[in-house]
């Protein structure tokens, strides 16, 4: 009834159609570098960028209430590479309608810098992987709280490494 | 009658063949859903830069009946839909980190209280994670309707909320009327409760 070549079609459409299916449209979106360069026993930090959809804001990662929910990035530390924190910018102070008072929040694009400590021998390329929530917000509604999956690519290379 | 031409297929070959149609029929299936859910994402983002809200009353979703529940409220007690049976129900779907859904909330207090009399029914649905977390907020914001805790036990049954406040008009047949999609100003709420009692 099909033809070998129709079946292959089919399977690679149908299989496109559900990968992309997979997935709601997220607010915020957090770019790793493609690599991070760490000599041994070093430091070194590793600059990430969180991406807002224009319209929307996430809370900062210390709201000014409890209630709220804070953005956090978190990276677990593996293969002797410490995560020895994370720097978020001075968030943006927003009055918005639904508030008495400005609240803290982050918008646009944020930069975020992941101090890093290499501890150990351990040269070559690792992955350390860990998550990124937040919680969007426009002027008229708010979105669930979102946690997905972040990895951050790091090379140890040899000290005075050219 | 002639023999036919070509052999004929054997009943794996067919099984496999449907199972390739099937695979390429759902995931048509789900990526139209999904292509229609972000259209309401992207159409979401644009009414929020403009300011609006977008009123969605889903074709699918007016005149249907209410779907059932059972939640329980914040002490625990569990509450059942079906208890307000001949009421206009307002189900506002809301939680404590949700600015918009706090504009609202004096809001359907005073409208719980005026319409009292006429049957109205006041169900807010919290989507915060702990319950400790809803007992402290009413603390400081009280709320004079019915709170139960959803915990994603409705999103099966009312959707997958898309944003908070999700608010559903349900009318005394147990139909419902209209559901809105963010914060909408306290005239129109009230305009709409009006069209359920």
């Amino acid at each position: 009834m099909f033809n070998k070549s129709f079946k292959i079609a089919a399977v690679v459409s149908g299989a496109t159609m559900l990968a992309l299916a997979q997935g709601p449209a997220q607010v915020a979106q957090v770019k790793s570098p493609a690599v991070t360069r760490i000599a041994e026993n070093a430091r070194a930090s590793a600059r990430l960028t969180v991406t807002i959809q224009p319209g929307f804001h996430i809370q900062s990662d210390h709201p000014k209430s409890d209630f709220l929910i804070p953005t956090a990035l978190k990276l677990t530390p593996a293969d002797g590479i410490a995560v020895e924190r994370v720097v978020w910018p001075a968030p943006q102070e927003h009055k918005f309608s639904f508030s008495a008072d400005p609240l803290s929040v982050f918008e646009g694009s944020v930069p975020v810098v992941v101090k890093l400590k290499e501890t150990g021998q351990h040269l070559g390329s690792h992955v350390l992987k860990g998550t990124f929530r937040y919680q969007a917000c426009s002027d008229q509604l708010c979105r669930p709280p979102v946690t997905v999956p972040v990895s951050l690519t790091v090379d140890v290379v040899a000290p005075h490494h050219g | 009658m002639e023999p036919n031409q070509n052999p004929p297929e054997s009943a794996r070959s067919r099984a496999l063949n449907w199972i390739i149609v099937g695979v390429v029929v759902i995931g048509a299936l789900l990526y139209l859903a999904k292509s229609r859910r972000d259209q309401v994402h992207n159409s979401v983002a644009n009414a929020a830069v403009a300011g609006n809200a977008p009123l969605l009353i889903a074709p699918s979703i007016a005149g249907r009946a209410a779907p059932e529940w059972k939640l329980p409220d914040v002490d625990g007690k569990p509450v059942d839909f079906s208890q307000f049976k001949g009421h206009p129900v307002v189900i506002d779907f809301w939680a404590s980190w949700c600015g918009p859904c706090k504009d609202e909330i004096p809001w359907w207090n005073q409208l719980q209280a005026k319409y009292k009399d006429q049957g109205l029914i006041i169900i807010g649905v919290s989507e915060d994670d702990s319950v400790n977390d809803v007992k402290n907020f009413l603390k400081t914001t009280p709320l004079d309707y019915t709170v139960v805790m959803d915990q994603q036990r409705l999103q099966s049954s009312y959707g997958m909320p898309e944003g908070l406040p999700t608010t559903f008009f349900i009318d005394r047949n147990g139909k419902i009327v209209s559901r809105v999609l963010g914060l909408e100003a306290q005239p129109e709420l009230e305009h709409r409760v009006q069209q359920i009692l």
